[in-house]
């Protein structure tokens, strides 16, 4: 992964640690780099980046810079923005470091940063507010719920990936907001291409598709706006538009018009026929990591239509991490420079002809037995990350919780420090008391070791949400457990959303690590070395039963009613002694009903007869 | 309206009302009993549906066949050759598999001890991640090695296997997809689910190494059978008589039954011909069952966390093979695949009386309750009772013109002590029994059994003869005791009745003799006859007959009962030791009382 | 009990022989009674004292008291939908245009350096008869003045004042009349023999010049008259002579012309068919070719401007000639990245589209007079109606570069649909047609604004249970304030700003959000909140009140019994 981030910096100049390495020398950059991955998955990453010369853009002239987008911007003040369209999991034991070193991805959802121009807050919770609507209209995302509930101004987490003028720092305010529950799909994509010059027609970007893309096992749409200002040459505004994305190479290979995984003809099944029992009715699957052949046009449906004219000539548009020994077909016509590392190789393409790339099955002396080893040698080694990081929630119940993130790192020599985030809803009302760190193993609390600092922002009720940063570090070859408890409040029934039961989604942590120096200092200034988010959590509230709010009202109502009434009756009414009211009995009611009773006889009959009668 | 209330107040000053509480509670009793027997029939008991839309069963196509059948075969060749090996091996052999198929997998030790045994094991288990899903929701699919009977779980684990390698080829899932294999039924589910939700004794058990998000469902398979079968039978019942959301039951019945076309049986009523007998011995089953608490399955430790769960396991001859098998689960998964939110449309308290007849809780609870009531009203009368004087002390010289004249019995004050004393001694008691059942080793749980039911049987003669030689407790004292008693039965009852229905039905119906027994001071025949009837509705006496109708013995229930009370929570000995015991004890002292009337105690007194 | 019976029947008998029947009864009952003398051995209770009376009438006035001082007025406090008063009546008067009556004074000096002083002013007021003759519509009406004469060195008209038009009589060999194209100035030449005499009551050049003058300002006059037909003017403003055919082609226009707004964005794209070309100078352009006109345009619009490029732009229609229907759906909306504009102006379109397509079939005429209302073209480009323009260019496939220089006839077309989508008059030279684009501008403007406050007035009327914050109020203040201003200084540039104010206010006061909050919340379900709890807490309150009352009528008539006894004895 390391030599992978390396070659990205060699081939296409990345900004992404060093921005005064990016010059304007020219507007418009396409690459693709393919990597197949462990347990036969192939990561995908798009990287399309244009820029403009702020004068430009200040004179509303947009040539590769999409004007929709620079209006908002221009619009809303916005001097820096980063979003984040994200979905599925990141599989770090299997697939090692994220691309980008994570520094181009989101948690689950709609994840969206930017530094805005403002004097106060205020107007910077404004700006926030036409910048959210504006981008919600352009990407078809509920962008646009990103309220005061779900922003939070991060304080150590993020710094600014562009230049600014060092006099513009002071009123510039950063403000985070997330959308856990934003189900990312096809319409996101669409606006996504439209902002790119060349649309989806031309160059690498006719790969993508939307089919292809959402079936993907993780993939993540960002888009990162900053101006760079080079040291010679003026500043220019670069928007990067990046698409990572990891596809299964057998779910990916079914063909778009039957998605449906029949079982195969027994025949067909990859079967191990070392196995006794083995017979034609009897299969026992081959291994399903084997890595098998793939080719571009198998796994996104189609080949990449030539080049975008516009493209920078000197970057090749397509790259392929394999190692040396694999050996890969191409079309003709494009040609194939393997990179120094030897572990990986890029392609120039024609620019009108289609490219097709196949990669075949390595040999099979390699896939008899021991198949994991096979597997390294046929594929570059994935690179350790630096932190594992898992959350979960523990406990159980409608009333409490907690949570706890599992952090391992893996390295035997090296402390990791890190900033770890956690934007949460008002209604999880965490007790800061109960945060604690321990490293596994040992026992008693090594807070103070393990946590450095904790920026605390608590929640106001349905008007913010509760913030918390917590600086802390992990020594070399052990795992620290993170927890804290947390309240469940209960929500007024009008807040609860249409699907009340299925709980409330809680946004993924944000783990930022930062480069270790000496200086033990504040963690502004520090360069992020890697940064990772966890997977985002689902909160069940307690949750009242819709269908009968008149019921409530009307249980209340009466408790009310009995308690008013018997203090009222207490008040007002007399009490006498139970001989001095007056006679009731079964015998006074007998009594009355026999009343009636004679009273009826003596109408009909006569008087003196009536006596008679009674006698 | 104030003068009607002023009305109903002084009606119970007259002596009529004291009269009529026996009956009222016979009533009540009766009552409650002829409801339950209307329950089966169609004005009462209602067709089930579907009120969850989200879950639509029945409506994917299932592809499950073809193929799979000899990867089917494969993976039964591994099972067998796994038979005898110990847990640790199975679980290593499956984990490789597991883990040939691409999944995560994790492992997690467990170690209960109960009545002196100890209870030990690994579960396995593989996370198949939700291809776009992102670990917030889950479902699990649970094959133990051994089932409830002991039986090897052959074709469930294999089918297991299979269905986890047929599952990661589909990208539809929404939701993460938990295969659970644990070594026995109960135990190790109950271990896994504790650690999942973190509720688990790290002393006994291990906590898990890899989670996903909140458990949204869960289907056992337990398959035994070796030959083709006819019809799938339904296991829904949980711990403490807790049930899991009929939604999923209904959605069960309606793949199975409606879509495989094969037959759907519940509590093990394997022909159900749709008829009022079946239906009430249906029931009576279901109650039973619910009323005993103990789990029926794997399932069953999954309903207490409020993850609806069920285990299907096949049974008769037929020609259903496992691919049909695999399709009911397929389906299953696919329609809990599809829901948006957790199980919370229809039922979680209903009598199932066919696959597809249920009561639902408000039709069916006023039976309990009546019965409950009954020990109330009674409570209340006796109180109100021991506040006058009985008829009898009132002097026979009064020739009845004057009684006449003057009917009400002179209100007495009533002295508390002893009663209250008494019956909080009694229930005090009870936490004897209780601790020994739960804490004797297996071995001597049968010899102490025999030796507490004589003691059962003897200490109420000793008590009552204890009371009258010390204490020569009056009339109006037993009439308290008994008041009390009854008070806190029917207290206790009632409570239940909302939370194990069939628990409270059970216990109320055993304990109703207690309502009308009274000391015979007179007549030694009644006296002698109500103690014979007691001593028959003892709990021990109870237990007794119901291992001798079932052919268990008794060690093997208290060991059942302490396992359950060790390891998932199982509360019906609470109730029995607790509750009935307690009441049950207090009764037959009251019967064997002789109660000393006023006088000769004041003359007692002044001497 | 029977043996007891005849007695008790006797001596009742003898006493009253009428009471029997009610005595039996009384026996029975007694006589069953566990008590035969129940009542007789019941005690009553002790009278009251009074102070206890007292009391519990204090106890009942007390809740009384707290119900009717404090629970009444909080509930109503908290549950009435505020409605600040509006000044209905004066809004529908402004709706239904009674409040004002739109007058265009329009000044025209004249200037005759040629003539003497009062050979001038005869001139000036026989012309004047003459107009006073010609003009029908008293909304608009031309007055002249004479100028003081001016060097004849400068001929250029000072801003400062606001005369609609100069006239400048220049004697020469015959009459006639040309308009400066770039100011607002009628040159009229006339042979020194039509200058009438002091007494001639009417000259031939007089009536030339109303002619002429009435000529000038016809369309304008036709606009107005419209704008104000189409509102619910009262019919004596109503111009007589507007042909139904210019009314048509009137209603046309204005359906094309955009709805007014003090900005636009201006939205230049350059669109092609494929990879080529993907740059243009377009700053140049713009600079070279339409500043002027934006600039003279500026009193009245401002303008924003932002450029793009778009490659690999699908027209919405392939095919290779495009007939007439074919315009309609050119442009792609939902693959062109022509999303308005954030920010309130509206955004009018300019779009050079590099492909090889062709118009088929030229409409006829082929000029702006056209009666297309759906698509009006000029060949290779077309207007689309309130939304902007598309220019297709054709260039060879090759060219990366659009220069200046091929940009110029597109943005002159621009221009004048520019002119035509805000809604300019088409007669008369530049400066004119300005000065009546404010006018007509400002009219609009205020009807728009009157007709909003109408609806405004009529929905309050309407909806009872609509709540209306106190901003609306003052917004329709504002606006009416506004309004009045502008209906006095019509015509001039403050009359413009305040129609626009007033417009706008009128615009927020009618579209306030929480206006449509509380509109529906049902009776019934007031009734489900409210039953429960006055039920079982009202119905006591009431009983105890009315036991009371009851019991201190008795008491009161107890008093007068016993006064009565008293008084007796």
């Amino acid at each position: 992964m390391r030599q992978f981030f390396s070659f990205l910096l060699f081939s296409l100049l990345s900004i992404c640690v060093h921005p005064r390495a990016a010059s304007a020398s020219s507007d418009y950059h396409e690459q693709l780099v393919l990597r197949p991955l462990p347990l036969s998955a192939l990561l995908a990453s798009f990287n399309f980046r244009s820029n403009t010369t702020l004068s430009a853009f200040e004179a509303h002239n947009f040539r590769f810079f999409p004007r929709s987008l620079g209006q908002i911007l221009q619009h809303a003040g916005t001097r820096e923005l980063h979003l984040r369209f994200s979905l599925g999991r990141w599989d770090a034991e299997s697939w090692g470091a994220r691309p980008w070193d994570g520094a181009r991805e989101g948690g689950t959802g709609v994840e969206l940063w930017a530094w805005l121009d403002a004097e106060t807050d205020e107007e910077a919770d404004h700006k926030w507010l036409t910048l959210t609507n504006a981008l919600s209209g352009l990407f078809c995302a509920s962008l646009n719920f990103i309220d005061s509930t779900r922003t939070t101004r991060p304080v150590m987490s993020f710094q600014p990936e562009g230049d600014h003028p060092n006099s513009t720092e002071t009123n510039t305010h950063l403000l985070y907001g997330v959308l856990p529950h934003e189900v990312v799909c096809t319409e996101n994509l669409t606006p996504f291409l439209k902002l790119l010059p060349c649309k989806g027609k031309a160059g690498i970007a006719t790969l993508l598709d939307g089919h292809k893309l959402f079936d993907a096992s993780w993939q993540s749409m960002a888009i990162d706006i900053r101006p760079v200002c080079p040291a010679d040459g003026e500043c220019v505004l670069e928007i990067e538009q990046t698409i990572d994305m990891v596809l299964d190479i057998e779910r990916s290979k079914r063909p778009r018009g039957n998605p449906i995984p029949r079982p195969p003809p027994g025949h067909e099944l990859k079967c191990d026929t070392s196995k006794p029992y083995h017979a034609d009715d009897t299969c026992f699957p081959a291994d399903y990591s084997a890595n098998q052949e793939w080719s571009l046009s198998q796994i996104f449906g189609r080949t990449i239509k030539g080049t975008c004219p516009l493209t920078d000539p000197n970057t090749p548009p397509v790259c392929l991490q394999v190692p040396e020994s694999r050996s890969v077909f191409i079309s003709n016509g494009s040609l194939e420079k393997k990179n120094a590392d030897g572990a990986s190789r890029c392609y120039e393409i024609e620019p009108e002809a289609e490219f097709e790339m196949i990669l075949p099955a390595p040999s099979d002396a390699a896939q008899t037995e021991n198949k994991a080893q096979a597997e390294l040698q046929d594929l570059v080694k994935p690179e350790t990350p630096l932190l594992y990081a898992e959350r979960s929630f523990t406990g159980h119940g409608q009333e409490r919780g907690g949570v706890q993130t599992i952090l391992r790192n893996p390295s035997p020599d090296r402390e990791v420090e890190f900033i770890y985030m956690e934007s949460l809803p008002w209604f999880m009302r965490i007790y800061l008391h109960t945060i604690e760190a321990r490293i596994e193993g040992q026992s008693g609390k090594q807070r103070d070791s393990l946590i450095q600092e904790v920026y605390y922002r608590p929640a106001v009720d349905r008007a913010r949400g509760t913030q918390l940063e917590v600086r802390m570090r992990v020594p070399p070859a052990s795992t620290v457990f993170l927890t804290y408890d947390f309240e469940k409040s209960i929500l007024r029934y009008t807040e609860y959303p249409p699907d009340a039961n299925r709980g409330f989604d809680v946004a993924a942590a944000v783990i930022t690590i930062l480069n270790s120096t000496d200086s033990v200092s504040s963690s502004s200034g520090r360069s992020v070395a890697y940064a990772l988010r966890t997977t985002s959590l689902l909160c069940s509230l307690p949750t009242p039963d819709f269908s009968m709010p008149y019921n409530v009202i009307i249980f209340t109502s009466t408790a009310i009613a009995l308690a008013f009434g018997g203090m009222f009756n207490i008040l007002v009414r007399r009490f006498v002694a139970a001989d001095e009211g007056p006679e009731v009995s079964l015998g006074g009611l007998k009594g009355r009903l026999m009343d009636k009773l004679g009273k009826l006889l003596a109408l009909f009959k006569s008087k003196g007869g009536g006596i008679k009668k009674t006698e | 309206m104030p003068r009607l209330l002023s009305g109903a107040l002084r009606l119970r000053r007259d002596p009529r009302i004291l009269k009529l509480p026996p009956y009222l509670s016979v009533l009540c009793i009766l009552v409650g009993v002829v409801w339950l027997f209307l329950l089966p029939l169609d004005e009462y008991s209602r067709r089930t549906y579907i009120s969850e839309n989200a879950l639509l069963p029945g409506q994917v196509h299932t592809y499950f066949g073809g193929s799979d059948q000899n990867v089917f075969r494969a993976y039964k060749h591994e099972v067998n050759a796994l038979v005898d090996k110990s847990n640790i091996e199975v679980n290593d052999k499956l984990e490789s598999i597991v883990k040939g198929l691409g999944l995560k997998v994790g492992r997690q030790n467990f170690t209960y001890h109960s009545a002196g045994n100890v209870y030990s094991g690994e579960n396995a288990y593989a996370i198949l991640k939700a291809p776009r899903g992102d670990a917030t929701e889950a479902i699990v699919l649970v094959a133990a090695w051994k089932n409830v009977k002991g039986e090897l779980n052959r074709n469930g684990v294999a089918l297991l296997l299979t269905l986890a390698r047929y599952f990661k080829r589909w990208s539809l899932w929404s939701k993460d997809i938990v295969f659970l294999v644990t070594p026995d039924s109960i135990a190790g589910p109950q271990a896994w689910v504790d650690a999942y939700h973190d509720a688990h004794d790290s002393a006994r058990v291990d906590s898990l190494p890899l989670k996903s998000g909140a458990l949204q469902g869960a289907i056992a398979i337990d398959y035994t059978q070796e030959s083709r079968f006819e019809s799938v039978h339904v296991v829904y019942d949980g711990v403490n008589g807790q049930l899991p959301n009929l939604d999923l039951i209904n959605s069960v019945v309606n793949i199975a039954g409606g879509q495989m076309g094969m037959g759907v049986a519940i509590q093990e009523m394997w022909r159900h011909n749709n008829q009022y007998p079946d239906r009430l011995r249906t029931m009576l089953r279901g109650m039973l069952k619910q009323g005993l608490g103990l789990a029926s399955g794997p399932h069953s430790s999954f309903i207490p966390y409020h993850v609806d769960a069920v285990t299907i396991q096949p049974f008769g001859e037929g020609w259903q093979d496992e691919m049909a098998m695999g399709r009911v689960v397929e389906g299953t998964f696919r329609s809990l695949n599809n829901l948006l939110e957790h199980l919370h449309q229809s039922f979680f308290f209903y009598l199932l009386m066919q696959r597809e007849r249920f009561v639902s809780i408000g039709t069916y609870l006023p039976s309990a309750m009546l019965v409950a009531a009954n020990f109330t009203i009674m409570a209340i009368a006796l109180w109100v009772k021991s506040g006058h004087q009985p008829s009898e002390e009132v002097s026979k010289a009064v020739e009845s013109k004057t009684a006449e004249e003057n009917p009400r019995n002179p209100a007495v004050e009533r002295d508390l002590f002893l009663p209250l004393g008494f019956v909080t001694g009694c229930q005090f008691l009870s936490v004897v029994p209780l601790y020994l059942f739960n804490h004797a080793p297996e071995t001597i749980l049968t010899p102490l059994f025999t030796v507490f039911a004589v003691l059962n049987m003897a200490l109420p003669h000793v008590l009552s003869h204890f009371l009258t030689r010390y204490y020569t407790p009056t009339a109006q004292q037993y009439q308290l005791i008994r008041s009390f008693s009854l008070l806190l039965l029917g207290m206790f009852l009632s409570s239940l009745a909302t939370l194990n229905f069939s628990l409270a039905l059970l216990v109320g119906l055993l304990t109703s003799p207690l309502t009308f027994m009274q000391p015979w001071p007179q007549s030694p025949v009644m006296r002698t006859a109500c103690a014979v009837l007691l001593n028959a509705v003892a709990p021990t006496a109870v237990l007794v007959a119901s291992a001798a109708y079932w052919q268990l013995e008794i060690g093997a229930i208290l060991r059942e009962a302490a396992f359950a009370w060790d390891v998932y929570d199982m509360y019906s000995p609470v109730v029995v030791w607790c509750v009935w015991w307690p009441a049950w004890l207090a009764g037959s002292v009251t019967v064997l009382g002789k109660p000393a009337g006023r006088r000769s105690r004041l003359k007692a007194k002044a001497t | 009990m029977s043996s007891r019976r005849p007695i008790d029947n006797g001596t009742i008998n003898d006493t009253t022989p009428s009471k029997v029947d009610s005595a039996i009864g009384q026996n029975v009952g007694l006589a069953t009674d566990d008590a035969p003398s129940g009542t007789s051995k019941r005690k009553l209770p002790p009278p009251e004292k009074p102070s206890d009376v007292r009391r519990r009438s204090l106890v009942i006035m007390s809740f009384w008291m707290v119900v009717l001082c404090l629970g009444l007025p909080i509930w109503w406090k908290t549950t009435t939908i505020y409605r600040a008063n509006l000044p209905l009546s004066e809004m529908l008067e402004w709706a239904d245009g009674k409040a004002c009556r739109p007058v265009f004074p329009l000044r025209i000096s004249i200037q005759a350096d040629a003539l003497q002083e009062q050979e001038a002013q005869n001139l000036l007021r026989l012309t004047q008869h003459a107009l006073d003759d010609l003009n029908d519509f008293a909304g608009h009406h031309l007055r002249l003045q004479l100028s003081p004469p001016t060097s004849a060195a400068d001929n250029s008209w000072n801003k400062d004042d606001d005369t609609a038009l100069i006239i400048r009589l220049v004697p020469g060999e015959s009459t006639t009349a040309t308009l400066d194209p770039y100011s607002p100035v009628l040159d009229i030449t006339y042979p020194p023999n039509t200058i009438p005499s002091a007494t001639s009551s009417s000259s031939s050049l007089a009536t030339y010049v109303a002619s002429q003058l009435r000529s000038t300002f016809a369309e304008e006059q036709a606009i107005i008259s419209y704008l104000l037909s189409n509102n619910s003017i009262p019919s004596d403003y109503r111009p007589q002579g507007l042909t139904p055919e210019a009314a048509e082609s009137l209603s046309k226009r204005t359906t094309r012309s955009l709805k007014y707004a003090p900005t636009y964005h201006l939205t230049f794209s350059l669109f092609t068919s494929g990879p080529l070309p993907s740059s243009w100078d377009i700053e140049a352009a713009i600079d070279e070719y339409m500043k002027p006109v934006l600039d003279v345009l500026a009193p009245i619009h401002n303008f924003t401007i932002d450029t793009q490029i778009q490659l690999y732009a699908t027209p919405g229609v392939q095919n290779q000639v495009l007939n007439k229907e074919d315009l309609s759906s050119f442009v792609n909306a939902a693959e062109w990245p022509l999303s308005p504009s954030i920010g309130g102006a509206p955004t009018i379109n300019f779009i050079v589209f590099v492909g090889n397509q062709t118009i088929g079939a030229t409409p006829q005429g082929g000029d702006k007079s056209d009666n297309d209302a759906a698509a009006v073209t000029t060949s290779p480009s077309w207007l689309i109606p309130q939304w902007g323009t598309v220019y297709l260019l054709s260039l060879p496939f090759d060219t990366t570069h659009v220069s200046a220089a091929t940009l110029k006839q597109p943005l002159l077309t621009f221009t004048s649909h520019l002119l035509s989508l805000t809604g300019t008059p088409q007669s008369g030279s530049l400066p004119l047609r300005l000065s009546t684009l404010a006018r007509i501008r400002s009219a609009d403007l205020l009807l728009r604004a009157s007709s909003t406050l109408g609806s405004l007035a009529r929905l309050a009327l309407a909806l009872p249970s609509m709540s209306i914050p106190s901003s609306v109020a003052d917004g329709v203040s504002k606006t009416m304030t506004h309004l009045r201003l502008a209906c006095d200084t019509l015509g001039g540039a403050e009359g413009l700003a305040h129609a626009r104010i007033a417009e706008a206010e009128a615009e927020r006061a009618f579209f306030e959000k929480s206006m449509v909050g509380q509109l529906y919340f049902p009776d019934e379900h007031k009734l489900a909140v409210y039953l429960p709890l006055l039920g079982p807490v009202g119905v006591p309150l009431l009983m105890g009140l009315l036991n009371e009352i009851k019991a201190w009528r008795k008491r009161r008539r107890e008093k007068a019994e016993q006064g009565a006894e008293k008084k007796k004895e």
